[in-house]
């Protein structure tokens, strides 16, 4: 009976516990979990979410500048082309031109160098065949000598 | 009698210390005849100087480009967000602190219980582990989110929160009281519940089979602490959000 007196009396000034033992630990867990919430909110969510806000800020900056960038080259890039484009056929049309009249002159040239030549073809045979001529008339005055020489001399013997 | 049962189960307990059950045994603090359970506050406190640390080394040297640990505590400050986000819109932010600091602090503590072999280190009474088993942890952060819905309500309707009591039908008004009791205790004893018994689990099995075979169970305790930290802190932003939103 004493000893059951005893047991129940330690058991109600010396605490065992048990699983659902509330004491003072549910308002310190508490505060700590509200002291934690402060002090990660002002070192954790804040600054980090200000980076992150940041960083996305710079992107979107300059994805903006990339593309006015890349819009402003394209352009450029058109417009040079056109240019390009254009001068080239403006160069085009300049060969062809350069070109016929070239071929022109050239043509000229050689109607004028083959007239030239012809007329020379022609004087140079029509001299040979006076020579031609000439000669043989002299030939045949000399053979016309000679024979009669020979004539001569065989009359002689 | 007594010394003789005493120097038995101090044998028994040298003999399997690493594997023996203490359920309900409290390391006792007592200032001005209040208890407080030691080794929950220990733990906490541990879990939340870690916490601190790693949150200095995240963002004591920011830069636009993150590297290191800043680029691992921005994936831990995205992901609450997320949370936050999915149960509460674009409005996020003034509830960002309570809900993120909910899942770090619960994920913190069922890690630290999970992870940590806290059975190295003999307490006089009672042994570390989770602050999450023990009753008080959950009951305050349960009635913290309890507190922090009200205020979200009170504090963007004004007296106005009260009408959705009465909404849909004056009739749902009893069922409407017992929701503000129901969801502290649900919370609560839902996040005791699992990580208790999957203590106790571990415990168990580690007293029957002491090699290989709790593996799979810790295992699974270190995923089932994940996913309570997730519930409790989806839940709180949950409440939060219905507090909150316009009808």
């Amino acid at each position: 009976m004493f000893d059951n007196y005893n047991s129940i009396l330690i058991i109600g000034t010396e605490k065992t516990g048990g699983l659902f033992d509330f004491d003072g630990t549910l308002p310190v867990i508490a505060l700590q979990f509200i002291i934690f919430m402060f002090l990660l909110n002002f070192i954790l969510y804040t600054p980090l979410l200000d980076t992150i806000d940041e960083r996305n800020i710079y992107i979107s900056k300059s994805l903006s500048e990339a593309t006015r960038i890349l819009t402003k080259s394209n352009e450029l890039n058109l417009k040079y082309e056109k240019k390009t484009s254009k001068a080239r056929k403006a160069v085009a049309l300049d060969l062809l031109t350069y070109q016929q009249l070239y071929k022109n002159i050239l043509e000229e040239k050689m109607k004028s160098s083959e007239d030239f030549i012809d007329k020379f073809l022609t004087e140079t045979t029509k001299n040979f065949e006076e020579n031609k001529e000439n000669i043989l008339k002299s030939f045949d005055t000399e053979i016309d000598s000679l024979s009669n020489e020979i004539m001569k001399k065989m009359i002689k013997s | 009698m007594n010394i003789l049962q005493s120097t038995n189960t101090i044998n028994l307990n040298s003999l399997i210390f690493l594997s023996d059950i203490e359920v309900g045994k409290h390391l006792y603090w007592e200032v001005n005849d209040i208890t407080f359970h030691g080794q929950v506050i220990l733990v906490s406190s541990l879990v939340i100087l870690l916490t601190l640390l790693f949150s200095f080394l995240g963002t004591s040297n920011k830069n636009i480009v993150p590297n290191g640990w800043q680029n691992f505590m921005e994936s831990v400050v995205e992901f609450v967000k997320e949370i936050a986000e999915n149960q509460l819109g674009k409005e996020y932010r003034p509830w960002l602190p309570f809900i993120g600091t909910l899942f770090l602090f619960v994920f913190g503590c069922n890690w630290a219980g999970a992870i940590i072999p806290w059975k190295l280190i003999k307490l006089s009474e009672g042994e570390f582990g989770a602050p999450t088993n023990d009753i008080n942890t959950t009951v305050a952060l349960a009635l913290l989110t309890s507190f922090m819905y009200f205020y979200a309500g009170l504090s963007t309707k004004g007296f106005g929160y009260f009408k959705r009591y009465i909404e849909p039908t004056p009739l749902l008004l009893p069922i409407n009281i017992l929701e503000d009791f129901t969801k502290p205790l649900s919370l609560s004893f839902r996040l005791f519940g699992n990580i208790l018994a999957d203590e106790l689990t571990v415990s168990v099995l580690a007293l029957l089979v002491p090699l290989i075979v709790p593996l799979p169970v810790m295992l699974l305790g270190v995923f089932a602490s994940s996913v309570q930290a997730l519930i409790f802190s989806t839940l709180a932003g949950a409440y939060i959000a219905e507090a909150v939103e316009g009808h």
